[in-house]
C-alpha cells in the first residue's frame, strides 16, 4: 500500500514542486499519474523513494514513513525507471543477479533468473549477452524483471513505456496487469493516456505540482479520458481535490 | 550485502577496458623503472668500488700529516625505488690532520639526455603515472552510475548509503591494488633474474614493505580524491576535467611552487654567493695572519737590533743572534698561527652555520607548503626511506664527523708522535722523524657507512606519515559523508 | 559549408564546461610556469652578477638567458662555474644553484614542460571525444541526414576544434608575457621576439599533432570512453616512456664511464706528474703542466666523444616522440640545448688554452693578468640547420599522418 499525506516539496529556489498531495494506492490496484513534463510526477516518485526529503507531509509505504525509516520502507518497494542503461559490460543475468542480491534475494539460481526473463518475454539467446548490445525495449524488460524478482508489494514506475514500440509497451503493461493480480500496489507515471485507459484502476492528473483530478475506472470509462485530460491542461482555474 | 556490492564492483571494473590498461601500464612500467634504476645502482656501485680501490692502492705508502683521507660513500640499494636527491648528494668525504672535513660530489659533466627528460624510476611512476591512472579509474565511478541510472536503482533498495560507497571504494581500489602488486612482483622477479641488487635480501625486506605500504596509502588518497570529485560533479565530462585539474595542481604545481613561495616569504642567498663570502673572509684572516707573523718577526729582530727587512734568510750563516731570534720566533709563531687557524675555522663556521640555519628555515617553509599536496608528503617520506632525501644530507655530515675522528685516532694521532714542524723564517718545514712502526698505521678508509635506521627515518618524517594517514582518512570520510548526502536524482 | 561547421564547433566548445576547465587549467599552469621561471631567472641572474669573473680570475661562467623561462633545458649546466686550475684542469662548480633543496625533488616546471605534458594531454583528451560524442548524442546522424559531404564535416571539425584548443593557449601565453616578462623588465630585443614567435609556432604545431592524433583515435573507436583511454595510452608512451627510455637504450650501445671514474683518472694523472716531479729531485724546474694538460685533454676528448655518441643515439631514438622533438627544437631555439652546451664547452676549452700556462698559487688557482672569459650565446641564424629541419618534419608528420588516415577512415565511418 502506498500512501501520501499532505506530501509537499518546495525546492530551495522556492519553486513548489508538489503541493499537499493526498493519495492512497491499495493492494491490487494500478494507479496512473498523468500530467505534462514538470507537473510533479517524478517528484512524487522521488519522494516515495526518499531520493529527496519532503518539506511537508508524509509518504508511507506499507504504513512505514519513508523519511523516518528509509531503509525499512525500501524493502517493500520496487522501482522501474525511465530509460535505464544498467551495467553495459554485464550480461542480463549478471545485472539481475546483482540487483536481486541488493533486494535481499540471495539464494536465487541461474534457472530462476531465466524463468523470470522468459516470463517478461525476453528471448532465450539474450540471457547471457552483454547489456550494451540490447535494444531499449529489451533493456526496459530487464529493468522490469529486476522489479519482479524483488517481489516487493509496491511497484513504482517512472514512464517505463517512453520510447518503446507499441508491441513492447503492450507486453510491458500486460506484465503489470499480472503483477496487479498478485496483489501489488502499482504507481505509474506516464504521458500515455491510451495505455492508462486500458489497464488503470484509477487515474490522477497532475498540474503544476497539484493533483487536480482523480477518476476511477468506472468514472473515466463513461467519459473520454483524452478530453478530460486536455480540458485540465487548458483550464485556467483549477479545482482543488 | 556489502560483499555483493564489492563483488559487483570488482566484476564491473574487470570487464572494463580501463582495468586492462592499468594492468598493462603497471606490468610494463614498474619492472622497466625498477630495472633501469637497478642498472644505474650497479653502475654507481661499480664506480664506488673502483674509486675506493684506486684510493687504497694509490695511497698505500702515502703516510704523512699532509695526507688527506678520503671516504667514499656507497650508493644505497634502496635508491632503486627513488633517486630523490641522489644526484645532488655528496659521494665522498675528505678529512685532514686539522680535523676539518668536507663533503664532495664529483660532478663533472652530467649526462645531458637524462637531465633533459628525467628518469623513469619507481617514484616517478607512482607520483605521475599511477596518480593519473588513479584519477582515470575513479573519475566516473559515481557520476557514470548516475548517468546510467543504476545509481537510482541501487539506492531504491534497502541498502545503507555508506555500504554503497564503501563497496565502491573497496572494489575499485582492490582491482587497482592487484594490478599494482602484479607490476611490483614482476619487477622484483625481473630484478632477481637480471641484476645483483641486494634488495631481495632479508635486511631490506622490512623497508621494502614499508615503502609499499606507504605507496599503497598514497594511492588510496588519490583514489578517494577521485571518488570525491566524481561525487561532486554532475556528469562524467565534468568529472574528467575536474580530475585533470586537480591532478595538475597536486602533482605538478603545488610541489614545485612551494620552494618559490618560500623564497619569496623568506629570501636567502645562493650557495655560490656564500662560498664567495667565505673565501673573502678566509683571505682576510690569512692576510691578517701573515701581517701579524711578519710583525712578530720584525719585532723580535729589532729587539735584537736587526732589521728583518734587510735580512737575507738564505745566507744567514751561523749568526747565533739570528738563530736565537728564530728559535724565539718558532716558539711564538705556533701560537699565533694556531690562533688565526682557529679564527678562520670559527669565522667560516659561523657563516656556514648561519647559512645552514637560513636554509633550514626556508626548507621547512617550503616543505610545509608542499605538504598541501599528498605528493609532497610522499616524496619526503619515500626519499628518506630510500636514503636519498634530506635526512641523508645530515647523515652524511654525521658519518663525516665519525670518519674524521676515526682518521684522527687511527692515523693522524699515531703519526703525530713523530711529527715535527720547523719554522725557518717564513718557511715552514715539516716531516716525520724517528723510528715509526709503519705496519701499525693503515691508510684510513670508510668501510662502514651508516644509513639512518628505518625507524629513525620514519620518526623524522612523522609529520608526513601523519599527513598521509590523515589524508587517507579525511578524503575517505569526506567521500562517504558526501555520498550519504548525494542527490541521486 | 566548412565555415558553418567551424562556427558550430566553436560555439559548441566555447560554451562547454570542459572548455572552461581547460581554459582555467592552461591559464593557471602556463602563468604559474612563467611566474616561477621568471623568478628563477632573476635569482640566477643575480647569482651570475656576483660570480661574474673579474679581470684576473680564471673562471668561465656565462649569464643565464631569459629564454630559460620558456625552455630551461640544460641552462643549469651551461651557467655552471668552470674554474681553470693548475695544469689546465677544468674544475666544474657545484651544481647546487638551487638554494632550496626541496627544489631538486620535483621537475622544473618551465613553459616547455607544461606544454610538453599538460597541454599535450589537454589536446589529445579534448580531441578524443569530438567524433564519438557527436555519435553518442545522435547529432552525427542528424548532420548526415542533410546530404553533407563528409570531408567538409571532418575538415570543419578539425579546424574548429583546433581553434578552440589554441585560443586559451595563445591568450594565456600573451597574458603571461605581458604581466610577468614586461613588468619584470626583462630586456627583450627584436630578434628575441622573433625567437618567441618561432617558439609559439612550434608549440602550435606540436599541439596540432596531438589534436590530430586524438581526433583520429576518436574516429576509429566506438565509444568515447574507449577513445579516451586509447588516447591516454598514446599520450603516456609518447610523452613519458619514449623520451625517458631513450637514454637507457643508448647506454646499452655505448659503454660510457661514470663521471666519478673520469675524476679519478684525472687526479691520477695529476698525482703521477707531481710524484715524477718530486722523484726527479726537483731537477725539472717546474711541475710538468704540459703533460697534465695533454693527458687531461685526451681523457676529456675521449669522454666527450662517447657522450656525444650516446647523445646522438638517444636523440635518434627519442625523436620518435613529438615531445622530445619539441624539446630538442625549443631548447636549441632558446639556446639552452645540447648544441649550446657543447658550444659553451668548446669556448671554455679555448679559454683554458689561453690561460693554462699562467702560474698558480698554493691553492692551485691560476694567477696572472688575463682577459676575463666572455661568451655570447649563438645567434638565431645558427638555429636553422639540418637537425632542426628533421625534428620539425617529424612534428609535421604527426599532423599529416593522423589527418590523412583519419580522413580516409572517416569517409568509411559508420555513423550509426
Amino acid at each position: 500500500m502506498l500512501q501520501a499525506i499532505d506530501l509537499t516539496k518546495r525546492y530551495e529556489d522556492q519553486q513548489l514542486a508538489l503541493d499537499a498531495l493526498n493519495l492512497e494506492i491499495k493492494e491490487g490496484e494500478i494507479f496512473f499519474l498523468l500530467g505534462a513534463n514538470g507537473a510533479g510526477k517524478t517528484t512524487t516518485i522521488n519522494l516515495f523513494l526518499n531520493f529527496i526529503e519532503p518539506t511537508g507531509g508524509r509518504a508511507l509505504i506499507n504504513g512505514i514513513d519513508v523519511t523516518k525509516e528509509p531503509l525499512e520502507s525500501k524493502k517493500y518497494v520496487s522501482y522501474v525507471s525511465e530509460n535505464v542503461m544498467l551495467y553495459g559490460n554485464f550480461t542480463a543475468r549478471q545485472n539481475l543477479d546483482f540487483f536481486a542480491k541488493l533486494g535481499g534475494k540471495t539464494n536465487l539460481t541461474r534457472d530462476d533468473y531465466y524463468m523470470r526473463m522468459r516470463e517478461v518475454g525476453l528471448q532465450e539467446e539474450a540471457f547471457e549477452k552483454k547489456l550494451k548490445t540490447f535494444s531499449k525495449g529489451m533493456r526496459q524488460k530487464v529493468g522490469l524483471t529486476i522489479a519482479i524478482i524483488k517481489d516487493a508489494p509496491n511497484i513504482l514506475l517512472d514512464e517505463p513505456t517512453a520510447g518503446l514500440d507499441p508491441k513492447a509497451a503492450a507486453e510491458l503493461l500486460q506484465i503489470l496487469v499480472n503483477l496487479k493480480r498478485q496483489g501489488k500496489s502499482i504507481l505509474m507515471c506516464t504521458h500515455d493516456i491510451f495505455r492508462a485507459k486500458n489497464i488503470a484502476d484509477r487515474v490522477g492528473i497532475m498540474k503544476e505540482g497539484r493533483l487536480v483530478m482523480v477518476r476511477t475506472r468506472e468514472e473515466f470509462m463513461e467519459d473520454d479520458l483524452e478530453k478530460i485530460y486536455m480540458n485540465y491542461m487548458q483550464e485556467m482555474v483549477i479545482e482543488k481535490v | 550485502m556489502l560483499r555483493h556490492l564489492i563483488i559487483k564492483e570488482i566484476q564491473e571494473i574487470i570487464t572494463n577496458t580501463r582495468s586492462l590498461f592499468v594492468l598493462l601500464i603497471c606490468i610494463l612500467l614498474i619492472p622497466l623503472g625498477l630495472y633501469v634504476s637497478s642498472k644505474e645502482y650497479e653502475q654507481n656501485r661499480a664506480a664506488y668500488k673502483d674509486a675506493k680501490q684506486m684510493y687504497e692502492e694509490r695511497n698505500k705508502d702515502n703516510k704523512g700529516m699532509e695526507f688527506v683521507a678520503e671516504g667514499y660513500i656507497p650508493p644505497s640499494p634502496l635508491s632503486i625505488f627513488s633517486s630523490g636527491l641522489s644526484v645532488y648528494l655528496p659521494n665522498k668525504i675528505t678529512t685532514d690532520s686539522r680535523g676539518v672535513w668536507h663533503e664532495e660530489n664529483d660532478y663533472g659533466i652530467n649526462n645531458p639526455v637524462a637531465l633533459l627528460f628525467g628518469k623513469i624510476d619507481f617514484y616517478f611512476i607512482i607520483t605521475i603515472i599511477l596518480s593519473l591512472l588513479a584519477f582515470m579509474v575513479t573519475f566516473n565511478s559515481i557520476s557514470g552510475e548516475k548517468e546510467n541510472g543504476t545509481l537510482r536503482l541501487i539506492v531504491a533498495n534497502a541498502v545503507p548509503r555508506w555500504k554503497i560507497i564503501f563497496a565502491k571504494i573497496a572494489g575499485s581500489y582492490t582491482v587497482f591494488l592487484i594490478s599494482f602488486l602484479v607490476g611490483v612482483i614482476s619487477g622484483l622477479v625481473l630484478l632477481a633474474l637480471t641484476t645483483s641488487v641486494p634488495i631481495l635480501s632479508v635486511s631490506y625486506l622490512i623497508p621494502f614493505l614499508v615503502i609499499m605500504m606507504i605507496s599503497l596509502l598514497f594511492l588510496f588518497i588519490l583514489f578517494n580524491i577521485g571518488i570525491l570529485l566524481s561525487i561532486k560533479t554532475r556528469n562524467s565530462g565534468a568529472s574528467i576535467t575536474a580530475s585533470l585539474l586537480v591532478w595538475v595542481l597536486i602533482a605538478i604545481i603545488i610541489p614545485k611552487v612551494s620552494p618559490m613561495i618560500a623564497q619569496i616569504i623568506y629570501p636567502i642567498k645562493t650557495e655560490e654567493v656564500v662560498n664567495k663570502q667565505k673565501a673573502m673572509k678566509r683571505d682576510e684572516i690569512r692576510a691578517e695572519s701573515d701581517r701579524t707573523s711578519g710583525e712578530l718577526m720584525k719585532s723580535i729582530m729589532s729587539e735584537r737590533g736587526m732589521n728583518a727587512e734587510k735580512l737575507d734568510f738564505f745566507n744567514m750563516g751561523d749568526d747565533p743572534n739570528v738563530k736565537a731570534a728564530l728559535v724565539e720566533y718558532d716558539g711564538m709563531i705556533v701560537d699565533v698561527k694556531r690562533k688565526y687557524d682557529e679564527m678562520e675555522i670559527n669565522a667560516i663556521g659561523i657563516i656556514e652555520k648561519d647559512y645552514h640555519n637560513q636554509q633550514l628555515v626556508q626548507q621547512n617553509i617550503s616543505k610545509n607548503i608542499s605538504r598541501i599536496s599528498p605528493i609532497g608528503c610522499y616524496t619526503y617520506l619515500i626519499s628518506d626511506l630510500t636514503n636519498t632525501g634530506l635526512i641523508e644530507l645530515s647523515n652524511i655530515e654525521y658519518n663525516a664527523r665519525q670518519f674524521s675522528s676515526f682518521t684522527e685516532s687511527e692515523f693522524y694521532s699515531k703519526l703525530r708522535k713523530y711529527y715535527k714542524e720547523y719554522h725557518i723564517g717564513f718557511n715552514v718545514s715539516k716531516g716525520i722523524f724517528g723510528k715509526v712502526d709503519w705496519n701499525s698505521i693503515h691508510v684510513p678508509t670508510l668501510n662502514t657507512y651508516n644509513y639512518p635506521t628505518m625507524i629513525s627515518s620514519l620518526g623524522a618524517n612523522w609529520i608526513d606519515l601523519l599527513f598521509i594517514c590523515f589524508y587517507s582518512i579525511f578524503f575517505f570520510a569526506v567521500s562517504v559523508f558526501q555520498f550519504i548526502k548525494y542527490d541521486v536524482r | 559549408m566548412i565555415k558553418l561547421f567551424i562556427k558550430k564547433e566553436l560555439l559548441e566548445n566555447i560554451f562547454s564546461f570542459k572548455f572552461l576547465i581547460m581554459f582555467l587549467l592552461m591559464f593557471f599552469s602556463l602563468n604559474t610556469a612563467i611566474f616561477i621561471m621568471t623568478k628563477d631567472y632573476k635569482a640566477r641572474l643575480q647569482n651570475y652578477d656576483i660570480l661574474k669573473p673579474s679581470k684576473n680570475e680564471a673562471f668561465a661562467i656565462t649569464y643565464p638567458t631569459p629564454f630559460s623561462i620558456f625552455a630551461h633545458g640544460l641552462d643549469d649546466n651551461i651557467c655552471n662555474l668552470y674554474q681553470i686550475t693548475f695544469g689546465g684542469q677544468i674544475e666544474t662548480g657545484s651544481q647546487k644553484q638551487a638554494i632550496n633543496k626541496i627544489y631538486n625533488f620535483f621537475n622544473t616546471p618551465d613553459l616547455l614542460y607544461i606544454i610538453n605534458i599538460i597541454l599535450s594531454f589537454c589536446a589529445i583528451l579534448f580531441a578524443s571525444d569530438l567524433i564519438t560524442r557527436e555519435k553518442e548524442q545522435g547529432t552525427l546522424k542528424l548532420i548526415f541526414s542533410n546530404g553533407i559531404k563528409r570531408p567538409a564535416f571532418s575538415l570543419g571539425k578539425w579546424i574548429g576544434g583546433y581553434i578552440t584548443l589554441i585560443i586559451p593557449i595563445v591568450l594565456s601565453v600573451l597574458f603571461g608575457l605581458i604581466f610577468f616578462i614586461i613588468l619584470a623588465k626583462i630586456p627583450f630585443q627584436f630578434s628575441d621576439f622573433i625567437r618567441l614567435l618561432i617558439f609559439l609556432f612550434f608549440v602550435l604545431v606540436y599541439l596540432a599533432g596531438f589534436f590530430s592524433l586524438g581526433l583520429f583515435i576518436s574516429i576509429v573507436s566506438r565509444s568515447s570512453a574507449f577513445s579516451m583511454f586509447f588516447s591516454l595510452i598514446v599520450w603516456v608512451s609518447l610523452v613519458f616512456i619514449i623520451p625517458r627510455s631513450g637514454n637507457l637504450v643508448a647506454k646499452q650501445f655505448i659503454n660510457i664511464p661514470s663521471v666519478q671514474t673520469i675524476e679519478i683518472k684525472r687526479s691520477q694523472i695529476f698525482i703521477k706528474a707531481i710524484f715524477e716531479y718530486i722523484n726527479s729531485h726537483y731537477e725539472k724546474s717546474k711541475i710538468p703542466q704540459g703533460i697534465i694538460n695533454q693527458q687531461n685533454d685526451k681523457i676529456r676528448e675521449d669522454y666527450l666523444n662517447k657522450l656525444n655518441a650516446v647523445e646522438s643515439i638517444a636523440r635518434k631514438i627519442t625523436s620518435i616522440s613529438p615531445a622530445s622533438d619539441l624539446t630538442f627544437l625549443c631548447t636549441d631555439l632558446c639556446n639552452t640545448g645540447f648544441r649550446e652546451e657543447q658550444r659553451f664547452k668548446t669556448f671554455v676549452i679555448m679559454f683554458k688554452e689561453q690561460v693554462k700556462n699562467f702560474d698558480s698559487d698554493s691553492d692551485g688557482n691560476l694567477v696572472g693578468d688575463f682577459t676575463p672569459f666572455s661568451y655570447a650565446r649563438s645567434p638565431l641564424s645558427d638555429f636553422f640547420n639540418l637537425a632542426m629541419m628533421l625534428h620539425f618534419s617529424i612534428l609535421i608528420m604527426y599532423i599529416l599522418i593522423p589527418v590523412i588516415l583519419g580522413y580516409y577512415a572517416f569517409l568509411k565511418f559508420d555513423v550509426r
